[in-house]
């Protein structure tokens, strides 16, 4: 169903949570996914999913569609990940570095990590990354995003965004083709 | 059962190779003869995977998670007039915050106490009790043990701002959006991008 048809229905009491149960279904594993590439883990990945639909909820009536609705989403889910690991920093006194370690661990330890070697060579590498460079990558090579959606979703310039993109391929090429 | 025999027929290999393998093959060894090392091929599969049926269940856990929502705090259904009120309390809490650190001698908390001394009271009011971001300010303040110097230069830089220039009220406005830029511009900064992200946009 159309995002359009989707809006119009939540707009009406009576069809407002069958309108919102479509939109879950529609979105849900792009959210899900975008989220769990940033904070590694299932259950946070879970949490911060959930948590993202209850904003888009309650806020789905203000939405002026002066945007893509996913781009609104993704923007919405971007934040909740961001206050995530600001709040995990803050809460442990950790630096940037640590936070990264921990998600580091994540990869290691955690639930429903596959074997993939390569895949998790890749995420490991991107681990080391600075968080908003990992995040640029993320959206542009797995979700394949334009960067002007992209751009929508973190209020940054096309430019920048190409830039951050180009050097985030080059540390990574560079990264997975040393010897370990 | 038949005697296995080469002269049967021609036996295949069970073997298979890569779409487009020989077409990049002879390329691939000339650059192995050059000495350059081949890279890593990087698949877009990710390592992640989820328990089972877990999409077939989630929108229901998010139904049930919408429906069992908490009336919202206090602060967060405050006519403009209480948050005006709540938003003196504030400046009150800030002012003696600036009085107890100004008592103290150590050159970090004079800096801070000589930029409480620069912040409008009047402003800082407004700018609390019209701001989109309230919510966020309050609940900044509930988690913080004490007033940080990070959220005194917060309100510090916003109070430049005039009401009147203050975005309207939606959803992304609620957005901690600076938090994001601020640290886009760190990262930018590491690749040696100067002046590159734009104004808040109007998603």
């Amino acid at each position: 169903m159309e995002d359009q048809e989707i809006l119009e229905k939540f707009r009406h009491e009576s069809s407002k949570n069958y309108a919102f149960n479509l939109l879950i279904h529609k979105y849900q594993q792009k959210v899900y996914h975008h989220i769990r590439k940033i904070v590694i883990d299932h259950d946070d990945a879970d949490d911060l999913t959930q948590e993202t639909f209850v904003k888009v909820w309650q806020n789905l009536d203000k939405f002026k569609e002066e945007s893509k609705l996913f781009t609104w989403i993704y923007r919405i889910a971007t934040n909740e990940c961001l206050n995530f690991l600001r709040k995990k920093r803050q809460k442990f006194f950790l630096p940037i570095a640590d936070v990264s370690k921990d998600l580091l661990r994540k990869l290691e330890t955690s639930s429903y990590i596959s074997g993939d070697e390569i895949a998790i060579r890749l995420q490991k590498v991107l681990l080391t990354l600075p968080e908003k460079q990992r995040l640029v990558f993320n959206m542009k090579y797995f979700d394949d995003l334009k960067y002007e959606e992209i751009s929508e979703i973190l209020g940054t310039s096309v430019g920048a965004l190409k830039a951050s993109y180009h050097h985030a391929v080059k540390k990574i090429e560079q990264a997975m083709n040393s010897k370990i | 059962m038949k005697k296995f025999s080469l002269n049967d027929k021609k036996h295949e290999t069970p073997f298979v190779s890569p779409e487009n393998y020989f077409e990049n093959l002879g390329e691939r060894v000339q650059k192995r003869i050059q000495g350059e090392q081949e890279p890593v091929k990087i698949s877009r599969k990710l390592p992640f995977g989820v328990p089972e049926n877990y999409f077939e269940l989630l929108p229901q856990r998010i139904m049930k998670r919408i429906s069992s929502l908490k009336p919202k705090v206090w602060y967060k259904e405050r006519t403009t007039w209480q948050w005006a009120m709540a938003a003196c309390s504030l400046v009150l809490l800030v002012w003696v915050g600036n009085s107890w650190f100004a008592e103290k001698n150590t050159s970090k908390q004079i800096e801070i106490s000589e930029k409480l001394q620069n912040i409008d009271k009047e402003e800082l009011e407004n700018y609390i009790a019209f701001n989109p971001h309230r919510e966020v300010i309050f609940d900044e303040i509930e988690d913080a043990d004490i007033i940080s110097e990070k959220f005194i230069e917060e309100i510090q830089k916003h109070t430049e701002t005039k009401i009147q220039d203050l975005p309207k009220e939606d959803l992304e406005d609620q957005l901690p959006e600076h938090l994001l830029q601020e640290m886009l511009e760190e990262e930018f900064d590491e690749a040696g991008i100067e002046d590159i992200l734009q104004e808040k946009d109007s998603i």
